[in-house]
């Protein structure tokens, strides 16, 4: 199972937009699945997507990482830059 | 020509002098750790007449240059033992520096045990009886003063923490709507103006012959670079203005480094409901009325990482709630209760307290079982024995080491008497070197390594990687260099990444004063000031041994990475071979 954390305007690609909770995913995927391409199959652009914590490390290229191994990726928007790459 | 205004308590006197050669090409932190240095003996104690308390614009405050109207206030700290430089915004600087005074110096203590203030305009100074302000807290004082004053002054003032002389006393400065939570508030320099008999330093700059430039046109060029930078750089431009410094509460908890239940765990359950997103969300769209992002704490700031949070029928509560504070009063301690962390705020911004040592000091209350910890009421309640003077109110308002040690409790995040800010060393070790080797004491400001550690700003840096040494070591220089200047430390994201707008900053200061520094000089310049720091404090009676971070961080590991502190010694003592 892999959890998928979405803040400010990425939580519109969750369950809720409720700012007052965490927005999850839950999901999984083969082991050889990438990050990209696991995001892609839930719907969330990737150009939308500034930075990637991937087990709450943040990940710079995180895309082309496997999901294997991954129990948790968080997702921050471009308006919320403070990750900037 | 720039003037130093000397400040005898002793004998109410007030004089102007020349400004020394050797003080010329320095401002803000340079200067008061110069003057500290030079006037202030390390031994003396920091509450006595011996003490002097400082007050100096930095080094481009008072012109049009972008976010450049800080104000930096020094002297020995009540808190730490050690030199201290506390940082604010607000609107008394620009105005201190368009008055032609380079610094305030107050030295000595008022006689009467009597309370006074300090009126600053275009014909001198003067000290006058304070009995008007006197025992009140810093909202209805800042209201009665601009009720006499019609030009709307800077105030520089203390609240009852101050007055009682109590060791996590900040000073309050006051912003362009006349809210008093602009504070220069770590190491209890408020109750070093307490101690003097000072209430308030009212600035009216009316009149005032302003500030010169060497080169007007070099310098509105190279400010414009420095601008340019900032309302570009995606940290400053956007992520600030939107969802203030409080945007981290998620990124860090994300991180796992979020310090939750006085630094036992990184991360918080509640996060997202005390999150800049949440902010953002009720100031701006749910109760809206006097709910304000975007707004700066002074003329001129581009960045606007501000806010006003409004109560839940849309009034003014307060302003404003950044990271620090929504962190200290929230996470850790267990708060997710945005309304109840507003409170806080306003009773530290009214009392007189520095949100973070205040906070971490109610979790350490918390963890010493004197409250429970998540109860925001019990929180508020207990924060306000402070401003009664109640034996407990003293206890809680001598900062968190001071009340870790009244009630027995081993788990009291501080270094060197000072409260660590919002950042979990364990997971992110640059900051924890930061923290251990800052000449003032657990200061996450005194070398923001969470930029490359968390953020990817000015290059990317492992957060897990021990070797910390030479970074935290420039971050540190760099920063004392900003801090000096006047420039608000948040320019910093930007001229990071940014080199043009690393330029603007230098050579805004090089037009300024008709030097020709580098960016190689800076550093040079920057790592005299801390030098000069570390030479007080050495004097005062520090080593290296208490460059350390405390005990329980290298012995319990922090979820969600379970990890401790396992910086090397030798490493926090190479921060300091340069």
């Amino acid at each position: 199972m892999i959890e998928v954390h979405l803040f400010g305007k990425l939580r519109r690609f969750g369950p809720h937009a409720d700012k007052d909770r965490e927005c999850v995913i839950q999901t999984s995927a083969d082991a050889t699945t990438s990050v990209g391409e696991l995001l892609i199959s839930l719907g969330i652009p990737l150009e939308e997507v500034s930075n990637v914590f991937l087990d709450g490390v943040y990940t710079r290229a995180a895309f082309e990482k496997p999901v294997a191994g991954v129990a948790r990726i968080g997702l921050f928007p471009r308006d919320m830059c403070l990750l900037y790459a | 020509m720039s003037r130093i205004l000397r400040v005898n308590m002793t004998d109410l006197s007030t004089k102007f002098e020349e400004v020394p050669e050797k003080y010329r090409l320095l401002g803000g932190r340079g200067l008061t750790s110069n003057i500290v240095f030079d006037e202030v003996p390390p031994d003396c104690h920091p509450l006595g007449p011996n003490n002097k308390v400082i007050f100096a614009p930095g080094l481009v405050t008072g012109t049009s240059a972008p976010s450049s109207g800080r104000l930096s206030v020094g002297g020995k700290s009540p808190l730490t033992g050690g030199i201290k430089e506390a940082n604010a915004g607000g609107i008394a600087s620009q105005k201190i520096a368009r008055l032609g005074i380079k610094a305030i110096i107050v030295e000595g203590q008022a006689q009467d045990g009597k309370f006074y203030s300090l009126k600053v305009n275009k014909d001198g100074a003067s000290l006058v009886s304070a009995d008007d302000i006197v025992g009140k807290g810093m909202y209805e004082a800042d209201e009665i003063i601009w009720r006499k004053h019609p030009n709307k002054p800077g105030v520089i003032g203390i609240g009852p923490a101050g007055e009682m002389r109590l060791a996590n006393a900040g000073v309050s400065v006051n912003d362009s709507e006349n809210g008093p939570g602009r504070y220069a508030g770590r190491g209890g320099l408020g109750a070093v103006m307490g101690s003097k008999g000072l209430k308030a330093i009212i600035v009216d700059d009316k009149g005032g012959p302003g500030v010169s430039v060497a080169n007007p046109e070099l310098f509105k060029q190279e400010a414009k670079k420095l601008a340019d930078a900032l309302l570009t750089h995606a940290v400053t431009s956007q992520a600030l203005p939107n969802y203030g410094t409080a945007v981290l509460i998620n990124i860090l908890n994300e991180a796992g480094g979020l310090p939750t239940r006085n630094f036992s765990s990184g991360r918080f359950e509640g996060a997202a409901k005390v999150s800049g997103e949440m902010i953002n969300e009720l100031a701006t769209k749910v109760r809206k009325g006097a709910g304000r992002v975007a707004h700066p704490c002074h003329p001129g700031c581009v960045i606007k990482c501000s806010n006003v949070f409004p109560k839940p029928d849309g009034s003014y509560h307060v302003s404003c709630v950044e990271y620090e504070s929504d962190w200290a009063f929230g996470p850790n301690c267990g708060i997710d209760d945005l309304d109840a962390i507003a409170e806080l705020v306003r009773i530290s911004n009214d009392v007189g307290l520095d949100t973070i040592e205040a906070g971490v000091t109610v979790g350490v209350a918390m963890e010493a079982g004197i409250i429970p910890f998540g109860d925001g009421q019990a929180a508020i309640n207990l924060l306000s024995e402070v401003g009664k003077g109640t034996p407990l109110g003293r206890i809680i308002g001598n900062g968190a080491t001071f009340t870790g040690r009244a009630f027995g409790v081993t788990r009291i995040p501080a270094v060197k008497g000072q409260a660590m800010p919002a950042y979990d060393p364990r997971p992110i070790k640059g900051i924890g070197v930061t923290y251990a080797t800052s000449t003032m004491g657990a200061d996450h400001t005194s070398g923001y390594t969470i930029a490359p550690e968390i953020l990817g700003v000015g290059g990317k840096a492992d957060p897990f990687a021990v070797n910390k040494g030479e970074l935290s070591r420039a971050f540190q220089a760099t920063t004392a260099f900003v801090d000096a200047s006047g420039y608000c430390l948040f320019i910093a994201f930007a001229i990071l990444d940014i080199a043009s707008g690393f330029e603007g900053m230098v050579n805004s200061v090089n037009a300024m004063y008709g030097t020709d520094w580098t960016g190689d000089d800076v550093v040079k310049i920057g790592q005299q000031i801390i030098k000069t720091e570390r030479t007080f404090n050495e004097r005062a009676g520090f080593t290296k041994e208490h460059d350390r971070v405390p005990e329980f961080m290298r012995l319990e590991k922090l979820p969600p990475h379970n990890v401790v502190f396992d910086v090397s010694d030798e490493e926090l003592d190479a921060v300091y071979a340069f």
